[in-house]
């Protein structure tokens, strides 16, 4: 029987470095224990079992693990029974901190629920509401019934009562397990370019991911190994709680090909062999088929071109929108780079774009649906003026106190044919720092050539331009 | 080869074992015309029967549009597109505010938006691949011939451009161009009186259209 020594984890935490150190701090730590996971851009997961028995304690092999650090970075370690406590563990370090065995969910008991977000894949939302409901540690969260929290937050709720109770959902490998699903896939023409690579990776896990996605279930942890023609190899294993999504996937696998291909020791050949080795799945929410079976094929070609573009742009200049809500009608939607979120699975990308249920509706400063074409970013300072040529204010209760007459924009004097509002919107008021009070109005205005419909707003005594009806 | 090339295949295969099989040489696109136009709105059908084109966005050509309001134009014009399962590529304004264009009846889970001002024409062919809707704004520094490649790529592709603004000395296919415009309003009866829409004089024009026409367009 496993005792809580099998699943010791150490989190090695590199504050600041950059892709290719990490890189090099992954090859280090691989030499003193294998299968390793870099959990994100400056964490990675040393399993404890192994190289324990063989360095003679864990303080030895956190010697060993310092020894790896690239020069000029700093490393700091927490050692514990799981993931979260070792990720939170190395964020409190001064060097190493060490969890003692089997007191791991002591620790967490008055660790708050707000370091949650940092280090699971949990919303907002429910962090929030956790708050709301008093349970601000993670001990108030483990010691709420398991039930309770999964009919209020669904498996988000199992999810967490695990974590917060010090357990990890996937333990951390210590050794090779047997393989649940495998694609593998030889090139008679060795790939060179890493688009190429990754456009064949993508090919190989697309109907990977298209067969899971079928049972409900999705890979969690990946092995993916490259081979080049002289046999150079480059094993990742990649672990995602929540199940990964292909651009997530495919975003990790980026980076191991690129850090792989800018190594000092440099390739002398391509990529010949690729093969993905799928060792644990979680469970994914119900997806309604569409009525022909399957996803339509063009979003497929769809998701292929998103990948193609942000290879020439560069992945942050391709973006998807999403709802983030709100009171300020030019901001409801943001847009967000599209490999952070899941375009393969028709259920998620709907509900990124669908309006939430708190959506307002019918309030006073609510403009109805006529949204304006285009935002004007950043807001450009204008003038709005009476017919005395002086600033137009808007009192306390919303009273335009003289009439619009001209808006001064870029030493332009335009005339104001008609306006509408003023529309108050008052956001965030229970937070001192983030709180906002402005007015807007619609004008329609006329340059002398052609009439505009513009979107102002009044913010501590000053107009702005935010958007244009186009 | 993809599923729609596949099935035209074996489309050609059954007919070729049919009695009449021997007259079936094959079954080029243009056999299949309900594939090569994209769906667009009520407003535009009628008018591009009366200009006796297409009832769609047909794949391969350009669309510009020009004049006042040309983005709401652009957007009525790609709308009828989201819904019904094609996916937009918007490599625009970055400033297009989405909450309009859901308001216009977009369904925005399948619209992708890509800034590339400095490598528009690599970007622009890779999107088209993958996108059957490609709307663009040409930045002043793509040369007419580096965008008549482009266009041609895209063309290649499948791909419906809907072109923003000028051309850069090209020509489109088809050519909307608003040229009056008239404020709407909604709420009359209520103190708070809002522009809800603009209705648009709409000219339609081109070098692929036979009739020049002009319709009234209501827009967000």
């Amino acid at each position: 029987m496993k005792n809580h020594y099998s699943y010791r984890v150490a989190i090695v935490r590199a504050a600041g470095i950059d892709a290719r150190q990490l890189n090099a701090l992954a090859q280090e730590i691989t030499a003193i224990a294998p299968l390793i996971e870099i959990v994100d851009d400056e964490h990675v997961l040393v399993p404890m079992r192994g190289p324990t028995r063989y360095f003679g304690g864990e303080k030895a092999v956190a010697e060993q693990l310092f020894s790896c650090a690239p020069e000029h970075v700093v490393l700091t370690i927490g050692i514990a029974d799981g993931r979260l406590a070792g990720l939170i563990a190395a964020r409190m370090a001064q060097l190493l901190f060490v969890i003692p065995a089997g007191e791991t969910a002591e620790f967490l008991a008055n660790i708050d629920v707000r370091h949650l977000e940092q280090f699971v894949d949990v919303s907002a939302n429910t962090l929030s509401l956790l708050f709301r409901l008093g349970l601000s540690t993670c001990g108030k969260v483990a010691a709420t019934s398991k039930q309770l929290l999964a009919d209020r937050f669904g498996p988000d709720g199992n999810m967490l009562h695990t974590l917060c109770g010090g357990a990890d959902l996937h333990p951390a490998l210590t050794e090779k397990i047997p393989t649940l699903y495998y694609a593998e896939s030889d090139y008679e023409e060795s790939l060179v370019a890493v688009e190429t690579v990754l456009a064949s990776v993508q090919q190989l896990i697309a109907p990977l991911m298209e067969k899971l996605q079928g049972e409900h279930l999705a890979m969690c942890r990946v092995v993916v190994t490259l081979t080049t023609e002289h046999d150079d190899i480059s094993e990742r294993v990649w672990y995602s709680a929540a199940g990964f999504h292909e651009q997530g996937l495919l975003e990790r696998v980026r980076w191991q090909v690129t850090t792989w291909l800018e190594e000092s020791s440099g390739l002398t050949a391509g990529v010949h062999n690729i093969a993905v080795n799928v060792q644990n799945t979680v469970p994914i929410g119900h997806e309604q088929p569409r009525l022909w079976g399957g996803r339509s094929e063009s979003d497929a070609a769809a998701r292929m071109a998103i990948a193609r573009v942000a290879g020439v742009v560069g992945q942050d200049h391709v973006r998807v929108p999403e709802w983030r809500g709100g009171r300020d009608i030019t901001r409801e939607y943001e847009l967000v780079p599209a490999h952070r979120v899941d375009l393969a699975r028709h259920d998620a990308t709907v509900h990124r774009v669908t309006p939430g249920v708190l959506r307002p509706a019918l309030w006073s400063g609510d403009m109805g649906q006529h949204a304006p074409m285009l935002n004007v970013f950043p807001p450009e300072k204008i003038e709005v003026l009476n017919c005395h040529h002086m600033a137009v204010e808007v009192s306390g209760r919303h009273h335009v106190r003289s009439e619009p007459q001209y808006i001064r924009r870029n030493e332009h004097l335009f005339l104001v044919r008609t306006w509408h509002g003023p529309w108050p919107v008052e956001e965030r008021w229970w937070d001192p720092l983030r709180q906002r009070r402005v007015v807007r109005m619609q004008c329609l205005v006329d340059d002398g050539e052609q009439e505009h419909g513009w979107l102002v707003m009044l913010e501590h005594r000053t107009w702005w331009l935010v958007a244009v009806y186009s | 080869m993809s599923s729609l090339e596949l099935a035209r295949e074996q489309l050609a295969q059954q007919l070729s074992q049919h009695k009449y099989g021997h007259h079936v040489v094959s079954l080029g696109k243009a056999s299949l015309p309900a594939h090569r136009a994209i769906a667009v709105g009520e407003q535009f059908v009628e008018v591009l029967q009366r200009a006796q084109l297409p009832p769609g966005l047909v794949r391969g050509r350009v669309y510009q549009c020009t004049g006042i309001a040309y983005v709401s134009i652009a957007v009525a014009l790609a709308q009828r597109a989201t819904t019904q399962g094609s996916w937009v590529g918007w490599c625009a304004s970055e400033h297009l505010n989405w909450s309009a264009a859901r308001n216009a009846g977009w369904c925005l889970e399948r619209v992708v938006q890509v800034s590339c001002a400095e490598h528009w024409c690599e970007a622009v062919v890779a999107l088209a691949s993958g996108v059957e809707v490609l709307v663009v704004s040409i930045p002043s520094h793509v040369s007419q011939s580096a965008l008549r490649r482009t266009v041609l790529s895209a063309a290649v592709q499948q791909c419906a451009v809907v072109a923003l603004g000028p051309m850069n000395g090209m020509s489109a296919d088809v050519v909307f161009t608003a040229t009056q415009r008239t404020w709407l309003k909604e709420n009359e009866l209520q103190e708070q009186v809002a522009f809800a829409s603009q209705k648009l004089s709409v000219h339609v024009g081109g070098r692929r259209v036979p009739s020049e026409q002009h319709f009234p367009l209501v827009v967000g």
